[in-house]
């Protein structure tokens, strides 16, 4: 099962993270969240399909913590 | 078998012994064999055949099918095979390893049609991106993750960090099929906001509007 890291942004939204094959072939996604989640955001990492596919109100996408 | 010539470290310092072999062997402390060179000519230091992969050394094969030289260590998926290493700052300038990697420590240059040799410059990373869906990576290279940050909002993160923010950002994204217009255009902004390691990728309309595009590839030069 693929990863995603999501976290919430400044506005109230949900940035969603998705990782490179070549990155996860030497790292793990904890790693990817470490470095690329911004300093100081908390963030959750989820199943790839807890995404919604469906992007008509991807601004409207909240993150719960 | 081998004609030898052995330095001893004891008696005359000097030992040689004849056989019928045609091959010629330098032996230095005694014994042990520093050079080779056998009936066809090949030159061996430090080995005794080219499919002599113990110890470190290196070999000249000039009738061994293709001319070459074969630098070759005891661990040949760590060693730098092949290297010219600087003497005044203890540095290695170019080295080539086992699994064919290169390193280059100044400048790649070459001409290939360009007119005359010039330093080329880079892509130091690059991804090719579905912004539709499914937010999937198709491909890369020294990058980490893309960030989805909204409709027609993305963050490329690179793994290995630029030296700078002058780095330029180059790309393209397809529009997401059917004719032209207005709301069916799709163009793109690089680059607004950066850091050394990532930068800021949005996709719009011609209608000022935000958009996912299934195609989305982005690569950055230094």
């Amino acid at each position: 099962m693929t990863k995603r890291i999501i976290y919430p942004t400044d506005d109230g939204g949900v940035a969603i993270i998705i990782p490179t094959p070549e990155y996860l072939a030497d790292h793990t996604i904890e790693e990817i969240a470490a470095k690329d989640v911004p300093e100081g955001k908390e963030f959750k990492i989820v199943d790839t399909a807890d995404i919604p596919t469906d992007r008509t109100f991807r601004n409207a996408w909240e993150y719960t913590a | 078998m081998s004609s030898t010539i052995t330095a001893l470290t004891s008696g005359g310092g000097l030992a040689m012994a004849g056989d019928t072999s045609g091959q010629l062997e330098l032996k230095t402390n005694n014994g042990t064999t520093a050079v080779t060179i056998d009936t066809t000519q090949n030159f061996f230091v430090n080995k005794t055949a080219y499919s002599d992969t113990s110890g470190n050394g290196f070999g000249v094969f000039p009738n061994s099918g293709v001319p070459q030289v074969s630098c070759v260590g005891a661990s040949n998926s760590t060693n730098k095979n092949f290297t010219v290493y600087s003497s005044t700052d203890s540095a290695y300038k170019f080295y080539v390893d086992y699994a064919g990697n290169g390193y280059f420590a100044g400048n790649l240059q070459f001409n290939s049609g360009y007119g005359s040799v010039a330093t080329a410059y880079g892509v130091r990373a690059w991804v090719n991106f579905n912004g539709t869906g499914t937010v999937a990576i198709r491909g890369s290279g020294n990058v980490s993750s893309i960030t989805d940050s909204g409709t027609g909002n993305y963050t490329v993160n690179m793994t290995t960090a630029m030296p700078d923010t002058n780095f330029s950002c180059v790309g393209g994204v397809g529009k997401n099929g059917g004719g032209w217009s207005a709301s069916n255009s799709a163009v793109m902004s690089l680059g607004e906001t950066k850091s050394t390691t990532s930068f800021l990728v949005e996709v719009f309309n011609l209608n000022s509007s935000y958009i996912d595009v299934a195609t989305i590839q982005t690569a950055v030069l230094r």
